[in-house]
């Protein structure tokens, strides 16, 4: 008798019984779910970050690049170690465009001040670690890892418009001044579109990543992956389906408890903002649902504080993004009372807004965000040029992103007239002051 | 530095793109006497030259992605088959049929859900879902006792590529199928139906 006759007949029967245990253990290794990393109380401030300030003192504005030119978009935020705030956007002639790369500053607190504006990466870059053509980049968003790296993920787009997103992932050892090289994560099986990144990354107990995402390819709806400490994705999970939803962003109220908000996208009537939950850290999520907060299709972002109030920064409005609000809740997300108003440019939706006065009101605006700020001009030509098509203008405030810092104050960052990214911080003391204020009546 | 999952990504797609252009190039030069071997090996390198930085092949797996092991596997057979080698098992039609008709169920259950056609997700299963991997098993199995080899060989090596970390991807679905592949086994069935209409007719 042959060998191959011999052994023929248990070739593939053997193949498949040493493949399948092989997999099977490696399945076997797989993390169990884990709870969420709940908010803590607030620490005193550390390093360089300057001590809280009176609390007579309100919100502080600025802008994180302030010179004119380029087309700015998607802020985000991650704090230092040293208690600064590090912000992310991406820039270019316009958005989408081959030439924006991610750029990154830094804000110090005791300064008062963001600097150090540098890029952190570009689509030559990107294609080059990637071994692939890549057309564009987007949104940015960071996280620090357990191990204490900060990971920075941010979408890539190689085939189509931002319906063929996937996303990738840079990881930096010393804070953001560099950063390794690119990685993509596969997170979908046709040929990787479409999952784009806005909402904030969080961690999970065991020290793996929470990282919201969407889809916008032929439907629209909000996921959750799950990332191990090497950047793998291990677990994804649906927040909603269908063509409704997009920019799903996590509010941790406690190790079980969560609350998404989401950017209302679909074509049904009123526009609200997507709301779901969980009890069980995620392992099951209601159906997604409106909420009470209006949205005009727009990115909302937020934060649950460890009182258990919820903050949340949106486009109180069914259209447009000429108004932007910090809200709150206190009862889990029904009921949203406006904690402060923001920006709110309502008032020229009755009249036609020529440049004129655009260019006007725009220089009032920068004026009030920067005291400070020399080259006004410039900006309000950057906002000009962004804004108005021929000779109709129109604000934008929108992608907001909200972080809380260890010392408890807030720090919101936003598109401003797609011309630059405006920083609101709030001070401990003035939240909790506004807070207790809403509680009371006042 | 390139990672062994670039490494192996772009040698797929490499793969797959000189099938493709040494298929097309002996249709347009059928005068002309190439060895198949040179021209498949002469296509694999092109697609390797660097232009603007990046292999060739490095621009389509940016439009197309990572080729699931599976249809590396069979790209390898027909790359082998055309440079002479040994043939497969012994064809039937009806059983090849079968096989793709399977990858081509498959495709147009898993994609639609996938992007969200409804709240369930079988993309995930692949992230290590005990369920589905006792469903592949029995699958492989059935493949192997209903003598479609196909079936039972694809889904072991999409297995074994997966434990190991073959390509980019942490989800067993990429190691077992894609839509080039998808693609194909539709116009295999179109072709077996066709085929299988011309005979009643005659």
């Amino acid at each position: 008798m042959s060998r191959k006759a011999k052994w023929g007949p248990w070739a593939v029967p053997g193949l498949i019984l040493i493949v399948f245990v092989a997999g099977f253990f490696k399945q076997s290794q797989r993390p169990p779910s884990a709870p969420f990393v709940p908010p803590v109380q607030a620490e005193p401030a550390v390093g360089t970050a300057r001590p809280l300030p009176d609390a007579s003192e309100g919100p502080s504005t600025r802008f994180v690049s302030p010179e004119s030119g380029p087309h700015r978009h998607a802020g985000s935020l991650v704090e230092l170690k040293d208690g600064r705030i590090r912000a992310f956007w991406f820039s270019g002639s316009r958005e989408g465009a081959q030439d924006v790369d991610i750029r990154s500053a830094v804000f110090d607190p005791s300064k008062r001040r963001w600097e150090g504006e540098a890029s952190v990466t570009d689509r030559d870059a990107t294609q080059t670690d990637l071994w692939r053509y890549v057309k564009k980049l987007g949104n940015p968003v960071p996280l620090r890892a357990a191990d204490g790296r900060l990971h920075l993920f941010y979408v890539t787009v190689s085939l189509g418009g931002w319906a063929g997103s996937s996303i990738s992932m840079i990881t930096s050892a010393d804070e953001g001044q560099s950063w390794g090289p690119a990685r993509r994560l596969i997170t979908s099986p046709f040929i990787n579109v479409s999952t784009l990144v806005k909402g904030t990354p969080f961690l999970y107990a065991d020290g793996s990543i929470g990282l919201p995402v969407y889809h916008e390819f032929i439907g629209k709806f909000g996921e959750l992956l799950r990332i191990d400490g090497a950047g793998r994705v291990i677990d994804k999970q649906r927040l909603s389906h269908g063509r409704g939803s997009l920019q799903p962003v996590v509010l941790i109220q406690d190790a079980e408890r969560a609350q998404v908000l989401m950017r209302h996208a679909g074509p049904s009537r009123p526009n609200r903002v997507i709301g779901t939950s969980t009890g069980d850290a995620g392992r099951h999520w209601t159906a997604a649902t409106k909420t009470s907060l209006p949205n005009p299709s727009a990115a909302v972002t937020g934060f649950a504080l460890p009182q258990g109030p919820l903050l949340a920064v949106v486009n109180n409005i069914e259209a447009n993004r000429d108004a932007l609000s910090l809200m709150v809740s206190i009862d889990g997300g029904k009921a949203w009372r406006t904690l402060a108003t923001l920006e709110d440019q309502l008032a020229w939706r009755q009249a036609d807004l020529v440049e004129a006065d655009f260019v006007a009101a725009n220089r009032t605006l920068v004026r009030t965000t920067d005291a400070s700020l020399k080259d006004v001009d410039s900006l309000v030509e950057s906002a000009r040029r962004h804004q108005c098509v021929r000779g109709r203008c129109s604000f934008e405030f929108s992608y907001p992103y909200l972080i809380r810092a260890a010392n408890g104050d807030a720090h919101l960052v936003y598109t401003w007239n797609r011309s630059a990214i405006k920083h609101i911080s709030f001070s401990r003391r003035w939240l909790e002051q506004r807070l207790k204020a809403l509680e009371s009546g006042a | 530095m390139i990672q062994f999952t670039d490494i192996t990504g772009l040698t797929g797609m490499a793969l797959a793109c000189a099938v493709v252009l040494s298929s097309l190039l002996g249709r347009v030069a059928r005068g002309v006497a190439i060895a198949p071997a040179l021209m498949l090996g002469g296509a694999f390198l092109l697609m390797l030259v660097p232009v603007a930085g990046l292999p060739l092949a490095a621009y389509v797996r940016g439009m197309i992605g990572d080729l699931s092991v599976t249809s590396v596997v069979l790209l390898a057979y027909v790359a082998a088959r055309r440079c002479g080698g040994p043939a497969g098992p012994a064809n039937d039609e009806s059983r090849n049929a079968l096989a793709w008709g399977l990858v081509l169920l498959t495709a147009c259950l898993l994609y639609p859900l996938a992007l969200g056609a409804s709240a369930l997700d079988p993309y995930r299963w692949g992230y290590g879902d005990p369920g589905f991997m006792t469903g592949l098993l029995t699958l492989a199995v059935v493949g192997h006792l209903a003598r479609i080899p196909f079936v039972a060989v694809a889904i072991s090596l999409a297995v074994l590529a997966w434990t190991v970390g073959w390509t980019e991807s942490t989800n067993l679905w990429d190691y077992l199928i894609a839509p080039m592949l998808s693609i194909v086994a539709a116009s295999r069935v179109l072709a077996a139906m066709v085929s299988g209409l011309r005979q009643r007719m005659t």
